[in-house]
């Protein structure tokens, strides 16, 4: 079992205009790019469990060219808002870091190509 | 980067002879800042890049074709405003104290609501007339209600207290209220007077300054372009 950081070269957020957040997921090489989008768990119902928003307000953009995905959600709090954390939205990608991914093998098993 | 325009594309490159740019490195760049790599959406039409072709032009340059643009049926015009909500002054604590932080969330709502009644006391501010803001570094300072990772793991905490109200004056005059109010709220396991907050500043509040919001961030569909923009030309 690895942590999604050891399959990338970068993981990334930022503001696309002040109502979204935007990640991307830029993998070291085709294999790890493989082995991340297999395991079945680098999906939209995870990225709506993880930052609260609902499956249907996730984008998810499977870029091949560039061995990258790239995900957009709404922002819960506006950027610039009175309550608001993080206004440029830099650091909303730190609870993707470790997502634990499965090895090939055990991806394999649950599923089956 | 320096770009060559032409019919067809464009080439671009580094100036700087020790920099290089890559196919990768230029489309990668559809990715910075965008919802959307695909659909970049600008007043007049949107530029669609989903063809785009991103060739090695020679060593340090990278050729781009294939992209288009679709101009918008409708003419629009893109509004973005912001708008003064408060004046906002806060205050920098730190808390050690393990019998405060396994405890925090019910100490700080006590607080919470013992100084609003102050504040309504002696400000005469209702709680819909100013926004206070614990932001808990060491918990969820970063993220807000969207951290997943809701316990506190590390021995202190870093606290901001938050305060933004119609102006810089009752700002400044609820700031020492709280900090004043939390340094002494009481805890069970603890007899006597206490101080819950390490400040590492006196006078501890230091004015922020004014506060704006995003009103308005909108694309304007409009019938006649010049509409909402009347001139008028006068001899003078």
């Amino acid at each position: 079992m690895r942590e999604l950081w050891q399959f990338t070269k970068l993981i990334r957020s930022k503001n696309a205009g002040p109502f979204e957040l935007t990640f991307d997921i830029m993998f070291k090489d085709q294999e790890s790019f493989n082995q991340v989008l297999q395991s079945g768990v680098l999906t939209k119902e995870r990225i709506s469990e993880l930052y609260q928003v609902g499956v249907d307000e996730v984008r998810f953009f499977q870029i091949n060219k560039l061995l990258t995905v790239k995900i957009t959600i709404p922002r819960k709090v506006f950027s610039g808002d009175v309550r608001d954390t993080d206004i440029y939205g830099g650091q909303f990608h730190g609870p993707l870091i470790q997502v634990p991914i499965p090895d090939s093998s055990s991806a394999r098993l649950r599923q089956p190509q | 980067m320096a770009a060559e325009l032409d019919q067809n594309g464009f080439t671009v490159a580094p100036p700087n002879p020790d920099l290089h740019c890559t196919p990768q490195s230029v489309s990668a760049h559809t990715l910075y800042e965008t919802g959307d790599p695909y659909h970049l959406v600008e007043s007049g039409g949107t530029l669609d890049t989903s063809d785009a072709k991103f060739e090695a032009s020679g060593n340090r340059a990278v050729r781009v074709t294939g992209s288009r643009f679709l101009p918008a049926t409708k003419y629009t015009v893109r509004i973005e405003g912001a708008a003064l909500v408060g004046y906002r002054s806060i205050v920098v604590a730190g808390i050690r104290d393990p019998l405060v932080l396994r405890q925090l969330d019910s100490f700080l709502s006590t607080l919470r609501k013992v100084v609003e009644r102050k504040i309504s006391e002696n400000l005469n501010l209702a709680t819909n007339q100013y926004t206070l803001n614990f932001r808990i570094y060491g918990r969820n300072g970063t993220l807000g209600e969207v951290e997943p990772e809701t316990s506190i793991d590390g021995h202190e905490i870093g606290l901001i207290i938050d305060v933004v109200a119609p102006s810089q004056s009752l700002a400044a005059d609820i700031m020492p209220i709280v900090s004043h109010t939390g340094l002494h709220n009481p805890i069970p396991e603890h007899e006597g007077l206490i101080s819950n907050f390490a400040y590492p500043f006196s006078p501890g509040g230091i004015d922020a300054g004014p506060v704006y919001q995003f009103c308005a961030n909108h694309v304007w569909e409009l019938d006649d372009p010049c509409k909402p923009f009347p001139m008028s030309l006068e001899n003078v």
